[in-house]
């Protein structure tokens, strides 16, 4: 038998399977039968008979947002000065904004924990404040990765056009290179707001669990062995961030014409 | 007078170890077979430190292997125990609910007689902790069966608040009632459990203690503590506690409110805490970032002992006066286990006292087995206690014995074998009051047959008519009730506690009185799934008014943008359209 290249696909195809595929027909199976393995549309009616619910998700949308924006607003600047060889001749210093992921997250979040509380910034008393400072800071590296590489890809005769064109540098922020790093600013906006709307672990020890992201209410489900409504609600979530993959990609697509976004 | 513990049963458990290879090789009945083990992390003395490893000696001992599984929460066990298929586990270590949940689904099988199969069980488990256990009633096969046909008892406690006593002046008196996590004196400085039963014993008491019948069953049984009174208080505990599961309509009505309820107070619990917290707890507290802890007792042995260990400071616990909750860890066999003989073998075992109290030491809860080593080691940490010929006793310890109505300190390492008495001057030392003898604080000394504490930093005598002064009789904490009848003979089931260990030793082994206030708490059974949605609804309650505003305003300003950058592209095609025709 003749070894065909599709052959190294196999693995592939069987990761894909088992661990992709698989798993989202169980949540599927869970989501849409009961105890005692019917088939019912319960959950479903539980879920939005119940205010909590819906509240939770609006409360974890506020969450994504904020974490997005704030980190956009940190990250892109970061990674301007990154990416400018005037400033930054090797790449010793995006290192360093990168080094924080390899600890591993929940070490670095009970870390957090106690450095937010030493310096008095009660994880108790303020935990929606202490919560957001968490998720930026977990977050951050994914907004200056891919801003820094479309910025070093970005074509500075371009730029260098738009001053000679008489644009001032205002101007020239905004229409030329905002427009040419926009592949970069929606995979990393994706990059964020996807994650943090699942994430728990983060809200749980930096709010003391007194902020409950719909990550850490699916486990609460979960954990009281109600797999059922659990499954239910990780499936809406697997809905929402399909869609936001969706309205992302269209819009990346749209500025560019081609796929050049992560994602 | 400060102690110097735990390493007491070290050595006696490793003597006893290897007099045990010894005495088992002979009997290798279960040589080669396998047991599988189901248990809450770290829930056995298990070789750190220089502790006993338990499963190892039981290995060793009887030529096996042990498969030691573990869990983080009763519902994870129950959760993955249910995955597993039939015949996975010999042995499940859980609590009490949770086995009446399991007898009920008939997932764990009726032990066999106890005198036969479990000896040890038998002969030292306390005979009024398994009264409790027969207190739980439950239906299996369609019969009403009591937890102790199922269940074999391993640690026991209660659910109190551990707390700084200098965090306020009144704070010794509002640990009394459950309010104090309501008070906004200690705003921002309690942490609650995050597990629902707990935080819902909490919430309970604090709404059904306000009602006036209960202040009156309560003050009934303080003013006149008759059993009758007592019964009367405890049974009113339990009532609060448990659902009506009768299925009418009018317990129905109760359960739901009952639910409300707690709802309400735990809510607005909430905004007074620090925060919930699955393990932090035990630490915060020694580190002082809160005041106030849930707990149970035997995590506030070990953050009591951590706190004085690292940080030199005292904490203290205390069960709210007006009622809590008494829970049992126990060990069952699951339906289809396939090592029954050796499971009722480990279990006798654990059941040895020896290894009962090596339990005792490392986990630092408090074992269903009571026994002579047990109350030697209580004594050798809390204080002095009637001597028995048949224990160990370290001179590393200061170990205070009373025999024959003199207290004696111990000297000399004595080991259990060794059959002398006090009076024995290589030993012990006689503890009596000398007239001419200089004393420091903490001190203890018999005289004319009573123990007193030495109290004061100045010198003092003891006279009749002075010892208040710097002599204070040392209060008799008596633990008949639970260590009744499996102490060697004469041997009073006393502790006179060292000065300033009262409340450790209350602690590790609650007062009578005090478990009379206190009842268990019953599985939820077909109310689980709504205090789940409870305490979903806790857990998730805030200030919805900014969340909505916030969304309207990224809406609107989203939906702004995109119109003026739509409208504006289109008009700027229009116009390239049009110069284009030009």
């Amino acid at each position: 038998m003749k070894f065909k290249r599709k052959y190294l696909s196999f693995p592939y195809v069987l990761f894909l399977i088992c661990f992709i595929i698989i798993p989202v027909f169980f949540i599927i199976y869970y989501a849409f039968t009961n105890k005692g393995g019917a088939f019912t549309f319960d959950n479903l009616l539980k879920f939005f008979s119940d205010s909590t619910n819906v509240n939770v998700l609006l409360i974890s949308f506020v969450y994504a947002i904020l974490n997005t924006v704030i980190c956009l607003l940190i990250g892109y600047p970061l990674a301007m000065i990154l990416a400018n060889k005037n400033y930054n001749r090797s790449s010793v210093m995006v290192m360093l904004f990168v080094m924080p992921m390899w600890i591993n997250f929940i070490i670095r979040t009970s870390a957090t924990r106690d450095v937010l509380n030493w310096i008095g910034i009660s994880t108790g008393a303020n935990s929606g404040l202490t919560t957001m400072i968490g998720l930026v800071y977990n977050y951050l590296p994914f907004v200056i990765l891919p801003l820094y590489s479309t910025m070093l890809k970005m074509d500075k005769s371009q730029i260098e056009a738009s001053a000679d064109l008489g644009a001032n540098r205002f101007v020239t922020f905004f229409k030329v290179i905002i427009p040419m790093t926009m592949p970069g600013i929606v995979s990393a906006a994706t990059m964020v707001f996807m994650p943090t709307l699942s994430s728990y672990v983060i809200s749980d020890i930096l709010s003391e669990y007194n902020v409950v992201l719909f990550g850490s209410y699916i486990d609460l489900y979960f954990n009281q062995a109600d797999w059922n409504f659990g499954s239910l609600m990780a499936l809406i979530m697997l809905l929402l961030i399909g869609i936001s993959v969706f309205i992302s990609r269209k819009f990346s697509k749209d500025e560019t014409g081609g796929r050049t976004s992560l994602w | 007078m400060k102690k110097t513990v735990f390493t007491l049963i070290l050595m006696l458990g490793l003597s006893m170890g290897l007099a045990n290879i010894t005495k088992a090789n002979a009997k290798s009945k279960f040589a080669g077979s396998t047991l599988t083990i189901y248990n809450v992390e770290d829930y056995i003395s298990n070789g750190e430190d220089g502790y006993v490893d338990l499963i190892q000696e039981f290995e060793d001992l009887y030529d096996v292997k042990v498969n030691y599984y573990t869990y983080d929460t009763n519902e994870t066990m129950y959760n993955q125990f249910t995955l597993q298929k039939e015949g996975t586990y010999d042995l499940i270590c859980t609590s009490d609910y949770m086995i009446q949940k399991m007898i009920k689904q008939e997932l764990v099988i009726p032990m066999e007689d106890y005198a036969e199969k479990i000896p040890n069980y038998e002969k030292y488990a306390s005979k009024a902790l398994r009264e409790k256990l027969k207190q739980m009633e439950v239906p299996y096969q369609g019969k009403t069966v009591n937890l102790d046909e199922f269940a074999v008892g391993y640690m026991w406690g209660t659910l109190g608040i551990v707390y700084d006593p200098t965090c306020s002046d009144t704070i010794c008196e509002d640990v009394k009632s459950w309010d104090v996590f309501w008070d906004p004196k200690y705003k921002d400085l309690i942490s609650i459990k995050n597990s629902i039963r707990d935080a819902f014993v909490a919430g309970l008491m604090h709404a059904y203690s306000q009602d006036e019948t209960f202040q009156n069953i309560k003050n009934a049984y303080l003013e006149n503590p008759t059993e009758a009174n007592q019964q009367r208080y405890n049974q009113l505990v339990q009532d609060i506690f448990d659902f009506k599961l009768d299925g009418s309509f009018e317990s129905d009505r109760e359960n739901k409110e009952k639910i409300a309820r707690v709802k309400a107070e735990l809510i607005s619990m909430k905004e007074n805490i620090f925060g919930f917290e699955v393990d932090s707890g035990k630490n915060d507290i020694v580190t002082g970032r809160i005041k106030l802890n849930l707990a149970y007792s035997g995590d506030a042995v070990f953050s009591i002992d951590t706190a004085e260990e690292e940080q030199g400071k005292r904490l203290e616990y205390y069960v709210p006066e007006d009622g809590s909750n008494i829970w049992y860890d126990a060990w069952t066999i699951p339906k289809g286990a396939k090592n029954i003989e050796l499971a009722y073998l480990f279990l006798d075992y654990l059941s040895d006292p020896i290894n009962a109290a090596s339990n005792m030491d490392y986990i630092g809860y408090t074992p269903y087995i009571v026994g002579d080593e047990l109350f030697t080691l209580a004594g050798a940490w809390y204080g002095a206690t009637d001597y028995a010929v048949n224990c160990e006793y370290l001179a590393e310890n200061e170990s205070m014995v009373i025999y024959e109505n003199q207290l004696y300190c111990c000297i000399k390492d004595k080991p259990a074998d060794l059959m002398i008495y006090p009076d024995n001057e290589e030993y012990f030392e006689l503890c009596a009051y000398d007239p001419e003898g200089e004393y420091e604080e903490g001190d203890m000394v018999s005289y004319d047959g009573k123990i007193y504490h030495y109290v004061s930093e100045e010198s003092g005598i003891l006279d009749a008519m002075e010892q208040t002064e710097v002599w204070q009789e040392v209060e008799a904490y008596d633990l008949s009730y639970l260590f009744e009848g499996t102490l060697s003979e004469g041997r009073s089931a006393v502790i006179y506690p060292f000065l300033g260990y009262e409340n450790k030793l209350q602690t590790q082994y609650p007062s009578e009185n005090l478990i009379a206030r206190c009842a268990i708490m019953n599985d939820f059974d077909s109310y689980n799934e709504q205090v789940v949605i409870m305490w979903s609804q806790v857990k998730a309650y805030t200030n919805m008014v900014p969340v909505y505003i916030f969304l309207v305003v990224t809406v609107v300003v989203v939906s702004g943008v995109s119109i003026l950058y739509v409208t504006r592209k289109h008009i700027t095609m229009k116009y390239k359209k049009k110069m284009s025709q030009k």
